[in-house]
């Protein structure tokens, strides 16, 4: 909480998620949702988890967001041709529902016993007992190859179906 | 003068501060040079003379062009997306300079000095596609979003092969971190229970160890900076000039220059990974613990960046450019299954040799 890569990182993610859902061209929102993620990503590196800071930039605003922006630039989505929201009844209740959503997130967090040890590495520390871990690519693997085998396993052959069934979707008969 | 390079290969905010200004104006003066370095064996490929006229061997020419850039008209035409148009010409120059800072260009040089440094190399190498989505998108012309499209589809083909190429690197070196992969380069490994020394200390650099790798990973980093062959977003006979078509004076200079210091990034990381880095069969702990040292180290580290980057010219005026069936074909179906043979191998060896 203290720390200013905290502020920095939670600053340029909060405010570009902000954009990201505000924006009426659709180009736009993608180049501010890689922001956010360019934003948490800092907010990774507070952590001491280097590692996933650097596979979060690599995978998600550098990999995941171009397919986004490659699809989207393609539809040519113009802001008149958007679903327009003409009930503003509708208007009201979406923005209670996400103030409300916002605010139980805040007020759990406050109350929690973790807010007042705050998210520096030293008080992560101190939660788990002394040792600071670090979120390097070797600390990483250990749990990831070793405790945490057969879920990583799972999620693999997971994803494999996903791309076999995507192919298999969209692949015409021959 | 020994103080001032102590202190600067320390690990201090200010002495990266300082880092940066001498990395960031080297890295485009470096530019200059390698753009007139290119004409000039362009000419001599093609046995014409190339540019002379300006200063000595015209090596004035990049600067008078420059001047030239910045003298210009700056249009900007009115079709376009404003916000995305301004933001592209400095997207393409800023990621490939955040590599540059990735890069141990001496002992304990770099920079960033970070456990993940490949890793972060092409986290920020990746983000240079936004700024030919982005330009080409935002210019809002057929030309330049078919390069654009062209474009991003190359990069996102190419990069899998370029992380998987480099990945065989760090299953022999057990470390993603730079500055390791050069010093166990040059750590001199045994055979036979004898330690090589000298030149013999070649068979020590990766290139001897991973030779599949490094020629996927010099061909994906062509395709990465779009230089011919694979300089097909911006294929001049079919595209006018692709995804900076609309693009003037300046701002066109800008996708110039990000285009040549990705070139230098690539370079520099394939020095750093495959051709041993600063290290020179020991030749570089000369003057040892002087700032000397230091400066034959960058010297070291130069030249063979040198050596590498004319091989991309030197490509550039041999091989035509491919068609774009064979672009996907080259880049799916032959270099992605090569590459991930060769990383079998590689992961089987070295799992045996353990």
């Amino acid at each position: 909480m203290d720390s200013p890569t905290f502020w920095v990182g939670g600053l340029i993610a909060v405010t570009a998620a902000m954009m990201t859902v505000t924006r009426r061209n659709a180009v736009a929102s993608v180049m501010w949702l890689v922001a956010a993620f360019v934003g948490m990503s800092v907010l990774f590196l507070g952590m001491n988890a280097g590692f996933i800071a650097v596979i979060q930039v690599l995978v998600y605003a550098g990999a995941i967001m171009v397919l986004f922006l490659f699809v989207i630039m393609l539809l040519n989505l113009s802001p008149a041709g958007l679903l327009r929201i003409d009930r503003p009844r509708m208007k009201v209740f979406a923005l209670a529902a996400s103030v409300g959503v916002v605010a139980i997130i805040i007020a759990t967090a406050i109350r929690s016993s973790e807010w007042s040890i705050g998210g520096t590495p030293e008080a992560i520390a101190k939660r788990s007992g002394g040792t600071i871990i670090e979120g390097n690519a070797l600390a990483l693997s250990d749990r990831l190859f070793d405790q945490h085998l057969l879920p990583f396993e799972v999620t693999s052959v997971l994803l494999l179906v996903a791309i076999i069934g995507a192919v298999a979707l969209t692949k015409k008969k021959v | 003068m020994d103080g001032v390079m102590n202190w600067l290969t320390q690990d201090r905010v200010g002495s990266a501060l300082v880092k940066v200004l001498l990395v960031g104006n080297v890295a485009p003066m470096l530019v200059a040079f390698l753009v007139w370095l290119e004409r000039r064996v362009a000419a001599w490929a093609q046995d014409r003379m190339g540019p002379n006229r300006v200063g000595p061997f015209g090596l004035l020419q990049s600067f008078a062009d420059l001047i030239k850039f910045l003298l210009k008209e700056d249009v900007l035409p009115g079709h376009v997306n404003k916000a995305m148009y301004l933001v592209a010409p400095c997207l393409a120059v800023i990621p490939p300079l955040v590599v540059l800072a990735l890069v141990p260009f001496a002992d304990r040089f770099a920079i960033a000095d970070v456990d993940t440094g490949i890793l972060a190399a092409f986290a920020f190498s990746g983000i240079g596609v936004y700024a030919i989505a982005l330009g080409g998108w935002a210019s809002n012309s057929k030309y330049a979003l078919i390069g654009a499209v062209r474009a991003s589809a190359q990069l996102i083909s190419y990069e899998i092969c370029l992380g998987l190429a480099a990945l065989g690197v760090f299953i022999v070196a057990g470390t993603l971190r730079l500055e390791d992969v050069v010093k166990m380069q040059a750590d001199g490994f045994t055979i036979h229970g004898e330690t090589l020394h000298g030149i013999s200390k070649f068979f020590d650099w990766n290139i001897v160890k991973q030779p599949i790798g490094a020629i996927i990973f010099l061909i994906a980093a062509f395709a990465e900076t779009n230089r011919t062959p694979f300089d097909l977003p911006e294929a001049e006979s079919e595209l006018a000039a692709g995804y900076h078509t609309e693009f003037s004076s300046m701002k066109f200079a800008l996708f110039f220059l990000g285009e040549y210091v990705a070139i230098v990034a690539m370079s520099s990381l394939f020095t750093t990974l495959y051709l041993g880095g600063w290290t020179l069969f020991g030749v570089e702990n000369a003057f040892e613990g002087t700032t000397a040292q230091t400066l034959l180290q960058i010297l070291i580290f130069l030249a063979k960046t040198m050596c590498v980057i004319f091989t991309f010219i030197w490509v550039r005026w041999t091989v035509p450019r491919f068609r774009y069936d064979q672009l996907m074909d080259l880049g799916w179906k032959r270099l992605m299954p090569a590459t991930l043979a060769w990383l079998a191998a590689t992961a089987c060896v070295v799992a045996f040799l353990k």
